[in-house]
């Protein structure tokens, strides 16, 4: 019994070692953005490394101060809104399509398309700017900041992996409930919009959220589009002033802060959505 | 009211046209561009299609030692990622799968770097990574230091830098794996481990005879995309050593940025991007193989 426990007592020790392993790095970065520099650079031999002592919001007030964060926050926000609700309005029906509907072509075309999820933006990124590139006529209509920022969205908005997703729950729905809403008279539109899509809320919000984290995360293909700085999105905003003279670690760490919290948030609240779209549905209910 | 077979395909053809469309002209178009394109000579700034020049940009590659060393690193870079990334997010699902607060308390904690922009990230191990000076020290040197050990270089040495990054990136995706995994684990019925009990069959064997091939699909799956995760390999050396030091981190996407804004050769850039395309398509068509014996051994 007693060396039952004593296991026990072990693995938990353990558990907590690892976890801190985890933790540690991202406490670090809190508590170095309440310390004033010269403190940051000292005491990295101790515990107090993790203590802010004595704290100071300086560095979160220089980082408004120093750059242009208001902006870049805002073009991410808008970023992100236009590619969820792009995608919603895009996949949405398509998904729905591809799951309820008959016509010529159907497979193939969603086997087309489903194949195109394994490829990172990574491969095709240049030929991609050199697409975008020749639809920078645009810009006399949305001027520079605007049309960078249908750049950044625009081309994310039909995702093949959320149309994937969004089929498997539109599949799963009776089709009595379809039948139903014929019988009311309504169209096809009408048994999408009314009677599927607010059937299917937990895909929706995980594919909402998805988008909003990879977007709001993204760095390479903001650092390829964006031209000027008024129209930089946060993490792009975050590698610039990384390497901005007078370099202040305090600051770069605040600015880092404030990129993360919104990610964390939106995390926090939908994980539980998250976790049930994509187990395997014929395991609930 | 009946619906008719016509009015069906036509409002079919509605509802997939907008994302068709949208998916042909960003991501099958520039497939296309991207093959064009490493057939010609193409500068940046121009807006026609250069001359064709068959397979000059390819033979540039083979005889480019920075080419030679991006790919080199990039293979290092996965070769070590891959398998020990995920044996290690096996280990931890096999953990923490299972309702004690512990437990769940462990599975959050790993899976926090994973929520975390890699920018945000690169950033900080920067930081952490500092090597000791008269100003300070990283807290990596700080731990050292305080324990007696020597002090460390860390991404400021050739030979280091790259290990840097690995084991910044096994602690920034380990979580995912992590999480795909447990999902994995929790499909294999609890009778499986009682009858190989019965069996006679001890931890070991149990985890060789249920637990391995039960989470087979799933592991093939988690390999995926760790490969592909690890080809990809760009914002952590393009931040936190800029590919050095002595070129000892430039990664494939690296560059193939480089080849396109500042060699300004959009050729080259595309020719790497098409044997990268050519490899990303070579892991899925594996994958898709492996899972399909995979599922019959479970």
């Amino acid at each position: 019994m007693s060396g039952r426990r004593v296991k026990r007592i072990a693995t938990g020790i353990a558990a907590i070692a690892v976890a801190l392993v985890f933790i540690a790095p991202v406490l670090w970065m809190v508590a170095a953005s309440l310390k004033p520099e010269a403190a940051i650079h000292k005491e990295v031999d101790s515990l107090k490394s993790f203590v802010p002592a004595p704290l100071t919001l300086k560095n979160y007030e220089d980082v408004p101060r120093r750059t242009n964060f208001g902006t870049v926050l805002l073009n991410t926000i808008i970023v992100v809104v236009l590619v969820a609700v792009g995608g919603i309005l895009v996949n949405g029906p398509a998904a729905f399509a591809f799951a309820r509907m008959k016509f010529p072509g159907r497979d193939l075309v969603f086997m087309i398309l489903v194949a195109s999820i394994v490829l990172p933006l990574e491969v095709i990124v240049i030929p991609l700017f050199m697409t975008v590139r020749t639809m920078y006529g645009a810009v006399d209509v949305l001027g520079e900041r605007g049309w960078t920022l249908a750049a950044l969205s625009v081309p994310f908005m039909a995702k093949a992996f959320n149309i994937f997703l969004l089929r498997q729950h539109f599949m799963s729905l009776p089709r009595s409930l379809q039948e139903a809403a014929f019988l009311d008279g309504l169209g096809w539109w009408g048994v999408y919009w009314r009677v599927a899509l607010p059937n299917v809320k937990v895909a929706l919000v995980t594919v909402v959220l998805l988008d909003f984290v990879i977007h709001w995360n993204d760095f390479l293909w903001p650092l390829v589009i964006c031209l000027s700085d008024n129209s930089r999105t946060i993490q792009l905003g975050l590698g610039n002033f990384f390497t901005q003279p007078p370099i202040a670690w305090g600051d770069i760490m605040a600015y880092a802060v404030l990129a993360t919290i919104p990610v964390m948030v939106a995390f926090l609240l939908g994980q539980r959505w998250i976790v049930q779209s994509v187990a395997p549905t014929g395991e609930r209910e | 009211m009946l619906k008719t077979r016509t009015g069906e395909w036509i409002a079919a053809v509605l509802f997939v046209l907008p994302a068709c469309a949208l998916i042909g002209a960003f991501v099958f178009w520039p497939a296309l561009v991207m093959a064009r394109t490493s057939l010609h000579r193409q500068a940046l700034t121009s807006p026609q299609v250069g001359p064709y020049i068959g397979g000059d940009n390819y033979t540039a590659l083979a005889d480019d030692p920075e080419f030679q060393r991006a790919a080199g690193n990039t293979a290092f870079f996965s070769v070590l990622v891959i398998p020990f990334q995920t044996a290690l997010a096996l280990l931890l699902a096999m953990w923490v799968n299972g309702p004690r607060w512990s437990r769940r308390a462990l599975r959050a904690a790993v899976f926090l770097p994973t929520t975390m922009s890699l920018t945000v990230l690169a950033v900080l191990w920067k930081l952490l990574y500092e090597p000791a000076s008269a100003t300070g020290a990283g807290l990596f040197n700080g731990l050292l230091a305080s324990t007696g050990l020597p002090t460390q270089p860390f991404l400021t040495s050739p030979h280091q830098a790259m290990l840097c990054i690995v084991v910044m990136s096994i602690w920034q995706g380990v979580g995912f794996q992590m999480m795909i995994l447990l999902s994995g684990l929790q499909t294999i019925p609890p009778q499986r481990y009682e009858a190989a009990a019965l069996d006679g069959a001890g931890r070991l064997r149990g985890f060789w005879h249920v637990t391995l091939p039960g989470v087979a699909p799933t592991m093939v799956v988690v390999v995926l995309i760790t490969t592909i995760f690890a080809l990809k390999l760009f914002v952590q050396p393009y931040l936190m050593t800029n590919g050095g030091p002595s070129e000892s981190t430039i990664s494939v996407v690296q560059y193939i940025y480089r080849a396109a804004f500042f060699q300004r050769d959009l050729g080259l850039a595309c020719a790497v991007g098409l044997l990268f395309f050519i490899v990303v398509t070579a892991v899925a068509i594996a994958q898709r193989v492996l899972l399909r014996r995979a599922e019959t051994m479970s």
